[in-house]
């Protein structure tokens, strides 16, 4: 009789033992599980941002090649080029966006174009980069490729 | 006073047990959740520094756009397919030999407004001549920038007509709060 009572006076005595312990197991779980993905996620959006990085270098070389030489290249060139092609090639699966402007110019000169994707987006990523073109009238032009890239 | 551990005090060590742990526990995970919350700054840095250079030497290779004229010794019609660069030379070319830029303001004008619409959201460009001797800008477009934590500089060095050089030096500051309101 006396070790039973022990035994239930023990056991609420190690109730407040028992809770700090499981709180200080559970922080520790919900935290390493919590910086696990969390670190999981960055990489990921590091992967997309630097192949939204690498395609628009590529962009911008695909559209520099369409001079030759070391000219620069024509804005009529680049409307008539398939990029929308090219650039599906290049990103495989991965969604995208892309949009050709000259911001300083007032007439609007902009060539676009996209995958047609309508679905879900969870991660996304942007990058530009700026190159010289010229049109008609010889009159040399900034351009800025802008390029959206995003998973389903 | 004896050497005797009772039940109480057992009880007693094993709670303080349980608080030190608990404790560290809440240490340990600060730790974790103050590392994943770091920005990686330093890539972002070099890839912002490349942008500038990127910038710069865009818009001095492209056309002024318009035809002006440039009031310097006497009247020059520029034509508007003329580069910026050049442009930009005979303007660094008036300031080395310590002449006033008032006929180059549109000239200016243009050139800032270049920058404007092709640097990035939220940043101001600063164009600035600076002769290598001076550590003083000769011309600072639109004015020299205030001390600012974040901004980024890239530079050219243009060859003037007589040989000597001249760096003409691009300043992105983040916009002041004021005008981040306003957009």
């Amino acid at each position: 009789m006396r070790s039973n009572d022990s035994g239930v006076a023990g056991f609420f005595e190690d109730l407040p033992v028992l809770a700090f312990v499981l709180c200080g197991v559970m922080l520790l779980v919900s935290s390493g599980l919590w910086t696990t993905s969390r670190l999981a996620s960055e990489r990921e959006d590091e992967r997309l941002q630097e192949l939204a990085e690498r395609a628009v270098e590529r962009i911008v070389q695909k559209i520099e090649s369409l001079a030759p030489g070391y000219e620069t290249p024509m804005l009529e060139s680049i409307d008539q080029s398939d990029l929308s092609h090219f650039v599906r090639d290049l990103l495989d699966s991965t969604h995208f966006s892309v949009n050709i402007s000259s911001p300083g110019r007032t007439d609007g000169w902009c060539v676009g174009f996209n995958d047609n994707h309508s679905g879900e987006v969870s991660n996304t990523a942007f990058a530009s980069s700026l190159l010289n073109a010229q049109d008609f009238t010889g009159l040399v032009v900034v351009l800025e490729v802008r390029l959206i890239v995003w998973k389903d | 006073m004896s050497g005797r551990i009772d039940r109480k005090d057992l009880g007693q060590l094993a709670v303080m047990d349980a608080v030190v742990f608990f404790a560290g526990a809440i240490l340990v995970s600060s730790v974790l959740l103050s590392y994943s919350g770091e920005p990686a700054t330093t890539h972002q840095e070099s890839a912002d520094s490349l942008e500038v250079a990127h910038l710069l030497d865009s818009v001095l290779s492209s056309s002024i756009g318009s035809n002006l004229t440039i009031v310097y010794d006497q009247s020059i019609q520029v034509s508007r397919q003329a580069l910026v660069r050049d442009c930009l030379a005979v303007e660094g070319d008036c300031l080395f030999r310590g002449g006033e830029t008032d006929g180059f303001a549109d000239l200016n004008t243009i050139v800032l407004e270049m920058l404007d619409a092709c640097a990035p959201p939220f940043m101001e460009p600063h164009l600035l001549f600076v002769y290598k001797s001076y550590s003083e800008p000769l011309l600072a477009l639109p004015h020299l920038p205030d001390h600012v934590d974040e901004r980024f500089a890239s530079h050219v060095t243009l060859t003037l007509e007589g040989g000597s050089e001249i760096l003409v030096v691009l300043v992105l500051c983040p916009s002041a709060p004021s005008e981040l309101v306003q957009v």
